[in-house]
């Protein structure tokens, strides 16, 4: 591909690539020619787009990764995305039944370096990024590096951390990243019952509750803000509105409350016989979780899944969640006239992984 | 019990229908029925799986170690320690016109001369206000009839609203009136400043004229004139009412509530008639057990639960105190109903002649003779006062959770102590429970909101959700989980 | 001596609140320190938790730091009237301890999701741009050619004289069902701006922090989702 060795680069059209801040060799220029786009750095002959992938996947703002004898080109970061990314590691802590990036083992600390310089070219008006993983606090002091690189690159940009919440339990680990960009930042916990058999069960470690629970009473104690995230399946749902109630009365604390529904990826799949359960079939839980803590004020809502399988009165805590990139609306959504606010599917749900509920809203339903 | 930590001590109290009541300090709770309670004796194994799993949740089953997340919920239920005295009541004045047969301030008559508060006096109490810890203040006029000296409330407020301005604490004001002696001048004053209005409003016109009585004989019709140029100035909203539950209120719960209804309110707040002050004298007319107060209530409360579920948003405010304590780990901010307890630590009273109290309770008892309550003088620190031999005895007094009846109550971690009460009515701060009318009005009451929690009507606890969060009945989803 | 002191003196083990130590000190008045970035800010833990019902702070995207640096969510926040003869608007009625910022207004056409409930609430926080739920994002990002990034380049809205009535009919009709998904009840979704739906609108720009006009400006719009 015309690379070297490994490169991380930012891709800019012509008059961005003249005035921006950063270095040349930092930039990538992507220029409309009679051939078609062409990707270049300033004074350098055109990398060569010649193998298969299509450069109009490539657009100004990207961060792409580029590797030595490959023509593979990885796009880490998109401008307008909805949902930029920082993947921290494969390593985590836990073994979710649900998993949807089952974790491996290696030693991939070589994404703290890339990540430092993924930050350093990403826009500083991206409202939003994520960091995730596996576990990302299985870091340690590389995550610290990481969040301090974006609050000096990305004073401006929202933080969305997912972690389990487990090594929290040490309070010096909160008191290291909590104060970084503390009022900046979400950690994003996940909890599946309100008693530790239930969420072990699904965690698939012993102990797994009682730690998250010292996690985040941790990060509570220090102002974090926090979120507790709960996928919806065959385990969690018997104990949803009992679980809203745990986390009111124990975890007042927290800011929002994501009620999500199942990504079929990673163990997901091979899981589905314990976890699969049309969520249509759960609506009663649902709404009695949704609206327990709708009552006491606690900010809720229901991600992944489509306006058609919710009840009316749903709607309104329904968010378009799935990002965009992975974001489908099949043929039956023809028509549908609600479409443009629904959050439509996941690419990877297969006829197995969708409610017999799903239909196209006709406007004659709101006529009335 | 109480402790540095909380602790996740179960404590079981009988709801007297086979029925019971376990809860731990932290203020889980469930109600268990007769099968359930002999499971639990057995063994929690005998209980099905997910009433197991409801108890192991609520750490209900054991008395164990507590979690960093449980010390912290213990700590927030009793956070309000922390704001110190948070309502101060201003007694500007004991004249008043009325002599109410139940007056629990020995009021003074109209022309009587020495029972007004010096400016000075009322100048070294906001000294004492913002000395609180508290970042919400809440001052009240009390009296006497507090309308008769405007000028010094009119002095008070700036007075205070000019200080706050280097404090920046929340400021409230209110006060308690007949509403007969505000001009339309002072109705302006009140609402510049949002002082919110306070009066008593007995039942029908009669009874309130018998129970009331003023020299033209008229207390009702002027009030409910006062009423309306209040509301006009204030808004629907600006004037609370309460009625004083004498024997002759008893027979008709509906009747009351009614009356409250037609005069446009939309909350009442049932209290029983108090022990104190001339109340002990004409107690023999006025009078009753307390079982008998627990049973009007019961039935006033399911009239208001019917309105309700017809659409009619009206509270009983008492229990919206209850169930704030029940349904949430915050407290409800009502000072008299508290562990430990309101007394001097969340409340102070600047008595019209300088002295301070540590309870309205307190200068009423004092006004009959009973000087042990008096913490010290308005010119004192609040510190000073703090530290006073009042605040010491009482204190004895102060934790429920260490009181003989109180320390195995299951209500205890939503209820209160009452060190006033028991001292002036039984001699101890502590009291004893057996004869304690306080401790039979908290348990007749605790006792019928948990039958009707277990009994899980939806529209009840649509209602009770909505008391219980401060928020108007329309607003709260009826198919939220109610825990039980 | 300090209040906390006052209370172990007095009450012994019956005050849960540890005497000492500057970290946990609560500072005793409203005026917020703007705990600027300069200089380290002291680590403050909290002792207890507020009502999440008070907190009253949108979970901001970006931008300025909310003062939620202080939030009356972590901190005490002591109900209501303090009052034992029940004076006041309503014992639990809580006084907020500050007032609420000013809501924060997507600088661009993003999708803020509002967590309104069917019934109008007072002014409540916004949920947050919800990010990818259970994502792990892969180094490989296939994007398709339909791609909807676009959807963040906020489209020219079509001149008012080219629109046919039949175009406003549909148009208002995909406000009136925007209204609805929601939570707001603007009427039949017929297409007519009616004054239902204009009540409808009012409501939900009241609850969102828009100027609550009941006019379908700009910023409603994008707040709506109809411009795509």
């Amino acid at each position: 591909m015309g690379v070297d060795r490994i490169e991380v680069l930012k891709v800019l059209g012509p008059e961005e690539a003249c005035i921006t801040h950063l270095p040349p060799q930092d930039v990538l220029i992507l220029e409309d020619s009679q051939a078609g786009p062409v990707l270049y750095r300033g004074g350098e002959r055109p990398l060569s787009f010649s193998d298969a992938k299509d450069p109009r996947i490539i657009r100004p703002g990207d961060v792409v990764r580029l590797r030595p004898n490959s023509s593979l080109v990885s796009v880490l970061y998109r401008r307008g995305a909805s949902a930029n990314t920082l993947f921290a590691t494969e390593r985590c802590n836990s073994l979710c039944l649900m998993c949807s990036q089952p974790p491996r083992d290696d030693d991939d600390s070589w994404r703290i370096d890339e990540m430092l310089r993924l930050i350093s070219l990403i826009d500083p008006d991206e409202p939003q990024l994520g960091i995730t993983g596996g576990e990302p606090t299985l870091l340690g002091p590389g995550l610290a590096r990481v969040l301090e690189a974006c609050r000096l690159y990305l004073p401006d940009t929202r933080l969305q951390i997912l972690t389990n919440g487990r090594t929290f339990a040490d309070p010096d680990l909160a008191e290291r990243l909590v104060p970084i960009d503390r009022d900046g930042t979400t950690w994003a916990v996940p909890l599946y019952g309100d008693v530790a058999a239930l969420h072990d069960e699904v965690v698939a470690v012993d102990g797994a509750f009682a730690e998250t629970l010292d996690g985040l009473f941790e990060l509570g104690r220090l102002g974090a803000q926090i979120e507790i995230r709960v996928v919806l399946h065959k385990l969690t749902i018997p104990r949803l509105p009992q679980i809203a109630s745990f986390i009111y009365r124990n975890l007042p604390f927290v800011r929002h409350v994501a009620l999500m529904g199942l990504e079929p990826m990673g163990f997901a799949k091979s899981n589905r016989e314990r976890l699969w359960i049309d969520p249509v079939d759960y609506l009663d839980e649902l709404d009695s979780a949704v609206s327990h803590l709708a009552n006491r004020g606690m900010p809720v809502s229901i991600y992944n899944l489509p306006l058609c399988v919710l009840p009316r009165p749903l709607w309104p805590f329904a968010r378009q969640s799935i990002s965009d990139w992975k974001n489908v609306y099949p043929q039956e959504c023809e028509g549908c006239v609600v479409r443009d606010h629904c959050a439509g599917f996941f690419a990877s749900a297969g006829p197995t992984w969708r409610s017999r509920a799903i239909h196209p809203i006709a406007i004659e339903e709101f006529a009335a | 019990m109480a402790g540095g930590g909380g602790g996740s001590l179960r404590r079981t109290t009988d709801l007297l229908d086979g029925r019971a009541v376990v809860s731990n300090d932290l203020g889980a709770f469930a109600v268990l029925d007769a099968s359930e309670q002999r499971q639990l004796s057995m063994g929690d194994s005998f209980l099905p799986t997910s009433r197991r799993q409801d108890l192991e949740a609520r750490r209900l089953l054991v008395d164990g170690a507590q979690s960093r997340l449980d010390q912290a919920i213990y700590r927030t239920r009793k956070s309000f320690l922390l704001d110190g005295p948070a309502l101060h009541i201003f007694v500007v004045t004991l004249r008043c016109d009325h002599s109410c047969h139940y007056c629990q301030v020995s009021r003074a008559s109209l022309e009587a001369r020495g029972f007004d508060m010096s400016p000075g006096d009322a100048e070294a109490a906001l000294d004492r206000v913002f000395e609180s810890p508290s970042p919400t203040v809440t001052i009240e006029f009390q009296g006497g009839e507090p309308a008769l000296r405007f000028d010094l409330v009119r002095q008070v407020v700036e007075s205070a609203v000019r200080r706050n301005a280097e404090m920046g604490k929340h400021l409230r004001f209110s006060m308690v009136s007949t509403l007969h002696h505000l001009d339309d001048e002072a109705l302006a004053f009140c609402a510049l400043h949002g002082v919110h209005l306070s009066t008593s409003i007995d039942g029908p016109e009669a009874r309130h004229n018998a129970q009331r009585p003023n020299p033209t004989r008229d207390a009702w019709s002027r009030t409910i004139e006062g009423l309306g140029r209040a509301r006009a100035v204030l808004g629907d909203d600006g004037v609370v009412a309460l009625p004083t539950i004498t024997r002759a209120a008893l027979d008709d719960p509906v009747g009351l509530v009614d009356q409250y209804r037609q005069l446009g309110f939309r909350s009442i707040f049932l209290r029983p008639v108090s022990p104190y002050g001339f109340a002990r004298k004409t107690r023999r007319v006025h009078g009753y057990d307390m079982a008998d107060f627990v049973r009007f209530y019961e039935a006033a409360l399911a009239y208001i639960l019917e309105l309700n579920a017809a659409g009619v948003d009206f509270t009983e405010v008492y229990s919206s105190v209850l169930l704030r304590h029940i349904f949430t780990p915050f407290h409800s901010g009502y000072v008299d109903l508290r562990s430990p307890a309101g007394a001097g630590l969340g409340a102070l009273v600047y008595n019209y002649d300088g002295k301070v109290y540590p309870s309205d309770e307190g200068r009423m008892a004092a006004e009959t003779g009973d000087q042990r309550f008096a913490l010290g003088s308005v010119h004192d620190p609040l510190d000073f006062l703090m530290a006073s031999p009042a605040m010491t005895w009482l204190r004895t007094g102060a934790v429920a959770e260490e009181l003989p009846g109180c320390s195995t109550c299951a209500f205890v971690p939503f209820c209160g102590a009452d060190p006033v009460y028991h001292a002036a009515v039984q001699g101890d701060p502590r009291g004893e429970r057996d004869t304690s009318e306080f401790c039979a009005k908290h348990m007749g009451l605790f006792r019928i909101l948990f039958r009707h929690i277990a009994d899980g009507d939806r529209e009840t606890l649509r209602t009770f959700t909505a008391w219980a969060m401060g928020k108007p009945r329309a607003e709260i989803r009826w198919s939220g989980f109610v825990e039980r | 001596m300090t209040w906390r002191e006052r209370l172990a003196l007095l009450l012994g083990a019956a005050s849960p609140f540890a005497v000492s130590g500057a970290a946990t000190a609560e500072p005793p008045n409203l005026r917020m320190q703007d705990s600027d970035g300069a200089t380290a800010p002291t680590l403050r833990r909290l002792d207890f938790w507020g009502d999440p019902a008070h907190a009253g702070h949108l979970l901001q995207l970006a931008g300025h730091r909310s003062h939620s640096s202080h939030s009356s969510h972590s901190s005490h926040v002591s109900g209501a009237g303090h009052s034992s003869h029940y004076s006041g608007s309503s014992v639990t009625t809580p006084a907020p301890l500050y007032s609420p910022p000013a809501p924060y207004v997507a600088p661009r056409p993003a999708k803020p999701a509002t967590p309104t409930p069917l019934y109008s609430p007072p002014v409540r926080s916004a949920a947050p741009r919800p990010a990818a739920p259970t994502t792990r994002a892969p180094a490989l990002q296939p994007f398709s050619s339909s791609s909807s990034v676009n959807s963040f380049v906020a489209p020219r809205p079509a001149e008012p004289s080219r629109l046919n009535q039949d175009d406003i009919t549909k148009f208002v009709q995909r406000v009136q069902i925007a209204l609805m998904v929601k939570g707001y009840d603007p009427g039949p979704a017929d297409g007519d701006l009616k004054p239902q739906t204009r009540e409808a609108l009012r409501a939900f720009q009241a609850a969102t922090g828009l100027n609550a006009s009941g006019n379908m400006d700009m910023p409603t719009l994008h707040a709506l989702g109809v411009l795509k």
